[in-house]
């Protein structure tokens, strides 16, 4: 057993870690033509235009309806995405936590099984979702909201599971010795202690869908992407602005909603 | 020595009993008896084994060897479940409520082991039994704090919460483990006399470990003294005498755990 420690250690060594790395910053400097038009020669003039339009956002209230009908669609389907996200990951959370099972054979496969699945499902980005669905059932609202719910689920699994095993476990051993089975004590103990974090991990979910579903319009689903896509094609950049400025202030609404929630049931 | 008391049955008996963890001896086998409706006291420095003995006791872990037998039953025959709950109740230093339940559901869940499932679920949103449970806690002097969260209450008033739900489950004997060593002394006094009368007035049987010597000795009838997992004493607290005391407390080599050298 002589080399083997020697070589593990090594590898996992900060050390290594940080050599290759300024290698491979090095090595993709030099691959870079610096002669070259690496910027475009137009470019700080659009750049310009692009910021000036900054300042002058278009207002007029025919623009400005349109821009929070489209906001409305994209909350609606960050919002359907996430339902579904919540249904799927939630149980799947649950299960994959393994804190309803005695410790035995069966815990450990139903936790490895869910584990896989949850890890499935959230290594592929919603954007390749939503290119598959497009070419499975067409271009479609429907494609859209499976896209953003599939990889979501995913994710809301897996850090659900993690809350739910992360509890104190006092109050549920007292649970326990008044009597409450395990189902029980998921209810009145498991469950009421994780809900502040886990109220809070899908609000923050719920901010990052209403971006990923701001991008997915190109699968069908209109919204502030495609309006922001419209205005850039026509080179319209203040209404561009406004429409960001719009995104930048659904985030916001979402973020004072969350606080408002997690004020509730945080003790 | 409890031949004073022959007349009560016997509730509890510890038939050579032993526990170890990792090989390390927790509890010395250990045999005692106590009738219904004693008070008894736990003395005995840190790692002394208490806690063990009273989890063996309320049936939580199982002995390595021997037999707890509680009420008749064998507790290692029995699940944990609602008929262990009825039987035996136990409350801790701290840490037993679910700070984000309302006072009201912490004390419910001393019904638990009554409940169905479907009846446990319901009981969140339309709490039942809610008369049961005002009473308990009246009984306990916090009535106006049902619907607060366990969270916003003072330890002592947390610790009037976990009784609450101990008087909720109704067990034939309490257990309290350390239950007042994070409590200023006059919020300890108030909490240990309420176990007492409690007790008393409900004819249960209450076992407890104490950290303080002038406490176990005011509150309870029979101070039992375990030092490493042995039974050093097994008193009537009026035969308690301050050497014994002092001697359960004193550091010795051995109690370090260092063995016999050999140098």
């Amino acid at each position: 057993m002589g080399p083997r420690p020697a070589i593990s250690s090594f590898l996992e060594s900060r050390r290594l870690l940080t050599y290759i790395l300024i290698a491979i910053a090095a090595w993709s400097a030099l691959s870079v033509d610096w002669n070259g038009n690496l910027v475009h020669p137009g470019g700080a003039e659009s750049a310009r235009q692009i910021f000036t339009a900054a300042l002058t956002p278009e207002l007029s209230s025919d623009f400005l309806a349109l821009a929070l009908s489209a906001s409305w669609t994209t909350v609606t389907f960050a919002v359907a995405g996430l339902t579904l996200a919540i249904a799927v990951g939630l149980p799947l959370g649950v299960l994959g936590s393994g804190v309803l099972l005695r410790p035995g054979s069966r815990r450990f496969f139903t936790i490895t099984g869910v584990r896989v699945v949850l890890g499935c499902l959230r290594s592929i980005h919603e954007l390749v979702w939503a290119w598959l669905f497009v070419v499975a059932i067409g271009l479609s609202p429907i494609a859209g909201i499976f896209a953003l719910a599939i990889p979501y689920a995913g994710i809301l699994g897996r850090i659900y599971s993690e809350i739910l095993v992360d509890v104190p476990e006092e109050p549920l051993n007292a649970l326990r010795t008044s009597g409450a089975s395990e189902f029980k004590v998921f209810l009145y103990g498991r469950l009421p202690m994780a809900m502040p974090d886990m109220l809070s991990y899908t609000f923050y979910r719920l901010e990052c869908g209403i971006r990923s579903a701001a991008i997915l319009s190109f699968v069908g689903i209109t919204g502030l992407g495609y309006q922001i896509q419209l205005s850039l094609n026509d080179l319209l950049y203040n209404e561009v602005w406004t429409l960001l400025l719009f995104l930048v202030g659904l985030v916001a609404l979402v973020d004072l909603w969350s606080s408002l929630v997690r004020k509730s049931v945080t003790p | 020595m409890t031949n004073t008391k022959s007349q009560t049955p016997t509730h509890l008996t510890l038939e050579a009993v032993q526990k170890s963890y990792n090989g390390q001896p927790a509890l010395a086998p250990l045999s005692l008896s106590v009738h219904a409706g004693e008070s008894v006291a736990i003395v005995g420095p840190s790692g002394s084994g208490k806690t063990t003995l009273l989890n063996l006791m309320a049936g939580v872990i199982q002995p390595d060897m021997g037999t707890v037998i509680l009420g008749g039953n064998n507790l290692s025959g029995i699940q944990a479940n609602g008929e262990l709950s009825r039987l035996v109740g136990i409350i801790h230093q701290q840490f037993d409520l679910v700070p984000h339940l309302s006072v009201l559901h912490n004390v419910l869940a001393g019904r638990l082991g009554d409940w169905s499932l479907a009846q446990s679920l319901l009981s969140l949103v339309w709490p039942r039994d809610r008369q049961v449970a005002m009473q308990a806690l009246d009984r306990v002097g916090i009535g106006g704090k049902a619907h607060e969260r366990a969270a916003r209450l003072s330890g002592g008033e947390q610790q009037r919460v976990a009784i609450a739900r101990l008087l909720v489950q109704d067990p034939q004997m309490i257990i309290a483990d350390e239950p007042v060593s994070s409590l200023d002394p006059a919020r300890a006094a108030d909490i240990l006399n309420m176990l007492k009368d409690i007790a008393t007035e409900r004819g249960k049987t209450l076992i407890a470990s104490i950290h303080t010597l002038d406490l176990s000795s005011s509150y309870f009838k029979r101070v039992i003294g375990l030092r490493n997992g042995v039974v050093q004493f097994d008193l009537p607290v009026e035969e308690l005498s301050q050497e014994r005391l002092v001697g359960l407390y004193e550091l010795k080599e051995t109690s370090l755990g260092t063995p016999a050298s050999h140098q």
